[in-house]
């Protein structure tokens, strides 16, 4: 079923290649992108919004050691990053197949690409989260509880449907951010043209191999996604701003 | 069977700890006080919003809290219809949704719930509407609507008329009386309107600063409260018995009472305000007098104000109905007023203000 799936989807690359003027490299490393950065989205989606809503509404002791550690990945350089994440996986890592009794398939993988976008991007999707379930009124939570709704209920009844615009918001946040990793991802999943090779990772390659006419239309192509990206997720946050100043 | 509610609270505010402890078997107990003295904060312990309250609440038997035997239940345990002062309607849902908001939580509203609080306190009309596009007395009523429907064991109203204006609250406040009397349970209703108070009420807790400073019937308690001020604002009820051309007669406790007759209907149940500075007094009966009431009364108390006195009446009927007056202090040396002594109250139909026809319906 799933092998069918990809023959579908790489009948339709085919068809692009034929109507579009980019090369098989370019639309492999475009392909290449969305995946890590679709899946490096879904993976810290759930842990992101549960950390936002933690750090937004949970009182406990040692939460400002817990915010830092959430932030860590934003300030450390990607390298050291990819670094400690190939040491964790590597064969006698923590994670390793020693330690676990099976090969992760982490290391040089589409999923070792995903991994570290997903590693990077998380402090900016838990940050964003936090500041979208801030926004909405506490009080509203404890209303809902003293109307009757147990604190699950009130999470999903209220809390999340107050902050979903910010919550897109981060997530499309963590998503351009996974769109543009370097430094992680060719530590830990190195740069295979059509497996791990981004839209980064070629441009780099590009400049390396002085190929600088593909370099700038990948640049470009770059551009162009990062712009459609910005506006969409401003686009989505605009009519709450509108609806907010109205309102007071 | 007595609703009762037993509350015992320690909790430190910023500027001072709220320390109350009452038990009380009112159906409305008041609970009045300036800005600042801590009504706000009590309600919320009471509704377990101020998870540091330490203390004992029981509400009906059951206890909600009691920090001693290490009971404490959590919010959505409590069954406690809280109406803040900003009403606190979902964003994200409509009128109707807010009012259905809890229809899949444990606490079960049958369908009639709805139609009864949809219906006793008008909002039908908008059921629909987005809620903020609601004027203030609109959000009060829907808020309270709310409350209702989650068919809670006791009610927690915090200045529901607080945030909107004069004409506006003389508006809500008989769709106040009428949720009050189409409930069983207890409400706790904290204002600071003496007014409001004294029609809704029968019992008055008064807090200063944390701390309970008076308690009683609503008319005494506001009357020991106000003993310094020069106008106090009498508040009566009594039933429409006979219309004329321009007043209305109502029977008050066996007292007949004049008011203008603004639309009222023969059985109705109606408050009245009459400031005390409206109220003359005289040694007999006044003739050839345009005023329309004439009451016979013993004084009861003389209490000096920095221009006058305060005169408590109660007034010659079987149940005994206070009043009180404000005079100068050559009036009462003049007239030897000193309690035990009878006089006579006189006002004008029009000087007695309608608080609350009930609304028809």
């Amino acid at each position: 079923m799933a092998r069918s799936k990809k023959e579908g989807w790489l009948n339709i690359l085919d068809c692009c290649r034929l109507a579009t003027p980019f090369d098989t490299a370019t639309l492999d490393a475009l392909r290449v992108t969305f995946q890590v950065a679709l899946g490096a989205t879904l993976l810290v989606a759930l842990p992101g919004v549960a950390v936002g809503y933690a750090l937004a509404r949970a009182r406990f002791f040692g939460k400002s050691a817990v915010e830092t550690v959430v932030s860590l990945p934003l300030v450390l350089p990607p390298t050291a990053i990819g670094y400690l994440l190939l040491a964790l996986f590597a064969r006698d890592g923590w994670l390793g197949e020693r330690a676990i009794g099976f090969d992760p398939g982490i290391l040089f993988s589409a999923r070792g690409a995903i991994l570290a976008s997903a590693v990077v991007s998380f402090p900016l999707v838990a940050r964003s989260a936090r500041q979208a379930f801030e926004q909405a009124d506490p009080r509203l939570e404890r209303m809902a509880q003293s109307l009757g709704f147990s604190p699950w209920r009130t999470f999903a009844r209220v809390s999340l449907p107050l902050a979903r615009r910010g919550l897109v918001a981060a997530l499309v946040l963590g998503f351009a951010r996974a769109l543009g990793e370097f430094g992680a991802t060719v530590i830990v999943a190195g740069n295979i043209p059509g497996r791990t090779q981004t839209l980064s990772l070629a441009i780099f390659n590009d400049i390396q191999l002085g190929d600088d006419r593909h370099a700038m239309q990948l640049v470009g192509l770059t551009t162009l996604i990062a712009f459609a990206l910005l506006w969409t997720s401003e686009r989505w946050l605009a009519p709450r701003r509108r609806a907010e100043s109205s309102s007071r | 069977m007595n609703p009762t509610l037993c509350v015992s609270l320690q909790l430190q505010l910023a500027a001072f700890p709220l320390n109350v402890e009452f038990e009380t078997s009112a159906r409305c107990l008041g609970i009045f006080g300036p800005s600042g003295s801590g009504k706000t904060s009590l309600l919320e312990a009471i509704a377990g919003w101020r998870k540091e309250a330490r203390g004992r609440i029981v509400v009906a038997g059951r206890t909600l809290q009691d920090s001693a035997g290490g009971t404490n239940l959590p919010l959505h345990e409590r069954d406690i219809g809280y109406v803040p002062q900003d009403a606190l309607l979902f964003p994200h849902w409509n009128v109707e949704g807010n009012l259905r908001a809890h229809s899949r939580t444990t606490r079960r509203a049958a369908p009639a719930d709805f139609e009864r609080a949809v219906d006793v306190l008008g909002i039908a009309p908008l059921l629909a509407r987005a809620t903020d596009s609601l004027s203030g007395g609109e959000r009060q009523r829907v808020a309270l609507a709310r409350a209702l429907i989650s068919n809670p064991a006791l009610f927690l109203f915090d200045e529901p008329l607080g945030g909107v204006d004069v004409a506006l609250r003389r508006r809500i406040l008989p769709w106040l009386v009428r949720l009050r009397d189409a409930v069983d349970v207890p409400i706790v209703f904290v204002s600071h309107d003496p007014s409001e108070v004294q029609v809704l009420c029968d019992e008055v807790i008064a807090l200063e600063r944390g701390a309970v400073c008076a308690r009683g019937t609503p008319a005494a308690t506001l009357r020991t409260l106000f003993a310094r001020h020069e106008r106090f604002e009498n508040v009566l009820e009594g039933t429409v018995v006979q219309l004329g051309s321009g007043t209305a007669r109502l029977d008050v406790g066996g007292v007949d009472v004049h008011v203008a007759r603004e639309g009222l209907e023969i059985g109705q149940r109606v408050s009245f305000a009459l400031g005390s500075d409206d109220v003359l007094l005289a040694l007999a009966p006044p003739e050839g007098l345009s005023a329309r009431n004439v009451l016979a009364g013993v004084v009861e108390s003389v209490t000096p104000l920095a221009l006058g006195s305060r005169i408590d009446l109660v007034l010659a009927s079987k149940s005994h109905v206070p009043l009180s007056a404000t005079v100068s202090a050559e009036a009462v040396l003049q007239l030897r007023i000193a309690p035990g002594r009878n006089l006579f109250a006189v006002f004008k139909a029009s000087s007695c203000q309608l608080l609350s026809p009930q609304p028809r319906g």
